[in-house]
């Protein structure tokens, strides 16, 4: 089961990158429903694609999507509210919550132009519980909320046995304890999968495990043959641009960098010795040069101002280039205005360069600062 | 024959549930029933490195 935004990154989606976005849904809805999930809480995130097209999911592929508190204008539940599981002989109830502090509230409200109502979480919670009081032996929410939020309903709503918690990233090794209940997280974007084992022998006791994805789990080749398929439908989809064929990967026209380097010599050199200059070819041998959740980190200024689109594909702007971390260099360039951003803060480092893909980055910044120092 | 039958009845009940591809699955054990329960959160679309 997964605690909410499991299909997608972004709070909002642009319309360029909208179809991509709803094919990568599809595919980890469609390898979820293959890897046998039970229920799937529904995330702020995953609103971002659009309710009818989450309902459509549901529909095409029998998805178990879950959400107490997540209604229409009229109060009547977008999703189920939960799943009773019969497990043998044992019945086990699952329900979703979605967070209703403000920050929570907003973004629903953002990313459903406000057709989708957030209630009152704990009201919610309470109601499942005295709903499902004498039919289930084992109660799990899967909590879409702040961890602090998630102490709160353990201590205010008796009668949930375990509370998977999302959100805020947090992965715990052992479990947190309030009361009789039980919270567990188990980090972001799949690096680890969390595995808790309960024995009900009148007590409950339960042993949890995170276990790591690395390289040495193998690939279920069905699921992989899936993932081959997403990639196929993104080139399918943005595949008939400029550098479809890679031959601009190995001899660009001219980047962007260029146009600095009359002034920047020195340090256009530096970063032509960096990774930051090979970003995109590092794409190109996993057939991902297309797909707009990659390309984000390893072109300039994705979908921005003077920046790389997926409507244009503009092989100039291939890589990490100098405007990736200083701006919008145009009016720089045109009348030398002070550039933009003269001394990127870390923050912007950490948009790419985040846990999962550097894991140990913020420890090491004065290092990899050292390989692009100019 | 009785009792032959209703321990391979429960043997096939046990095969079943093994082999079942659930996330929330069980085995009757000697001092209870367990749950395994897997779990995952904010995943976010991700299912394979870019590069």
């Amino acid at each position: 089961m997964d605690a909410g935004d499991l299909l997608n990154e972004d709070e909002e989606i642009r319309d360029t990158v909208m179809e991509a976005a709803k094919i990568k849904a599809d595919s980890m809805v469609r390898i979820f429903g293959h890897i046998g999930a039970d229920a799937v809480n529904v995330g702020e995130k995953d609103l971002a694609l659009g309710v009818p097209f989450l309902k459509e999911l549901e529909k095409k592929y029998n998805f178990p999507f879950v959400s107490a508190n997540l209604t229409d204008a009229e109060g009547t539940p977008v999703f189920k509210r939960y799943i009773i599981k019969d497990v043998a002989g044992k019945k086990v109830g699952i329900f979703g919550l979605m967070g209703d502090m403000s920050e929570m509230v907003d973004k629903v409200q953002n990313a459903t132009g406000g057709t989708v109502k957030v209630q009152d979480a704990l009201e919610a919670a309470a109601a499942v519980v005295a709903e499902l009081s004498g039919k289930t032996d084992y109660m799990i929410v899967l909590a879409h909320q702040k961890a602090n939020r998630d102490w709160v309903l353990a201590r205010r709503v008796e009668g949930i046995d375990l509370i998977i918690g999302g959100q805020d990233y947090l992965k715990t090794e052992n479990p947190k304890r309030a009361g009789e209940t039980l919270m567990v997280n188990s980090g972001e974007k799949g690096q680890y999968q969390g595995l808790l084992e309960v024995t009900l022998n009148g007590e409950k006791t339960a042993q949890n495990s995170l276990i790591p994805f690395g390289d040495k789990i193998g690939d279920d080749p069905e699921v992989k043959a899936m993932v081959a398929e997403y990639n196929d439908k993104i080139v399918a989809l943005y595949g008939s641009g400029p550098d479809t064929t890679g031959a601009s990967v190995a001899a660009p026209a001219v980047l962007r960098v260029a146009s600095c380097e009359p002034c920047h010599s020195e340090v256009v050199r530096k970063w032509r010795s960096t990774d930051h200059a090979k970003a995109y070819s590092t794409l190109v041998g996993k057939s991902k040069q297309f797909d707009p959740s990659c390309l984000v980190c390893h072109t300039t200024r994705f979908e921005k101002s003077a920046g790389f689109t997926m409507s244009r594909q503009q092989p100039e702007l291939m890589n990490v280039q100098c405007e990736s971390c200083h701006g919008d260099a145009t009016e720089h360039l045109s009348s030398m205005k002070p550039i933009p951003v003269a001394d990127p803060p870390v923050e912007l480092c950490i948009e790419c360069h985040t846990p999962d893909r550097c894991p140990g980055f913020d420890r090491e910044f004065d290092e990899a600062w050292m390989k692009i120092a100019h | 024959m009785k009792k032959f039958l209703c321990l391979m009845a429960v043997f096939a009940c046990a095969l079943y549930l093994l082999s079942a591809n659930l996330a929330v699955e069980s085995s009757r054990a000697a001092d209870g029933v367990k749950l395994g329960i897997a779990y995952s959160g904010n995943i976010m679309g991700y299912f394979e490195s870019c590069g």
